[in-house]
């Protein structure tokens, strides 16, 4: 069981990155599921958003991604689970974040994946600005997040 | 009259205190240190005492009542937005 985050201050490849994690399989694995999270060209209120800016606090960020990839891969029968989180400046269309997990059937990696990205989305250690023709504006993870996240707690 | 050794310590700021107080700044502090709460009020107690808003030492999440020393890096952050 492994676990590797990774904070990406430039573009995310993501074909580059699944690419790396599945030359790390072994022939005990028998799922591997990703997930690819984008930018959105408009808030929540349909308005246009020109650009995200995810500011970081270098040390603490890294920290809470690994922490995070720990919890899953320890919380799930997973042989490996990988995070790559963007920070910085990032247009619509570009990929923010990258989580793939590996196990011997596919529930568990479905369900690390899923777990992953609620906690990534709520605890993560960011501060979300959107920037648009309105403004710019900071973002607070959405109460649907919360209620995603709060699942896990169960 | 009683006089204090004074010295400095580096706070940053993150998100939306960011917006208000700039990234970074040097804080003048007792040499033998201070407390987060104490902190709060010295910089900007309207838009540090916000509901919400954290602090760190060391980049260690802190509480009010820990204390700051000379060389330490403190932080006071708006709510995490996630990723």
């Amino acid at each position: 069981m492994a676990a590797i985050a990774r904070l990406e201050p430039e573009a995310l490849n993501p074909a580059r990155e699944l690419e790396g994690f599945l030359r790390g399989r072994t022939d005990e694995d028998g799922a591997v599921v990703s997930f690819l999270g984008l930018a959105r060209g408009k808030d929540k209120a349909g308005e246009a958003v020109d650009r995200l800016y995810l500011d970081h606090y270098p040390g603490m960020t890294e920290r809470s991604l690994q922490e995070i990839a720990e919890a899953g891969a320890e919380r799930f029968d997973v042989s490996n689970v990988l995070v790559v989180h963007r920070c910085g400046e990032i247009a619509p269309g570009e990929a923010i974040v990258f989580v793939a997990a590996a196990s011997r059937h596919r529930a568990e990696a479905f369900a690390a994946a899923d777990y992953l990205m609620d906690r990534l989305k709520t605890e993560a250690a960011f501060w979300k600005r959107e920037e648009g023709p309105a403004g710019a504006r900071w973002i607070e993870p959405a109460a649907s997040d919360h209620e995603r996240r709060a699942r896990w707690s169960k | 009259m009683t006089i204090v050794d004074v010295t400095t310590v580096k706070v940053l700021f993150f998100g939306k205190v960011g917006d208000q107080l700039g990234r970074e700044r040097d804080v003048a502090i007792p040499e033998g240190g201070c407390t987060i709460l104490e902190l709060r009020r010295m910089i900007d107690p309207a838009a540090l005492a916000v509901r919400g808003v954290r602090a760190s030492v060391n980049r260690e999440i802190a509480p009010d009542d820990a204390r700051a020393r000379p060389g330490d890096e403190v932080a006071f952050f708006s709510v995490f937005s996630g990723g």
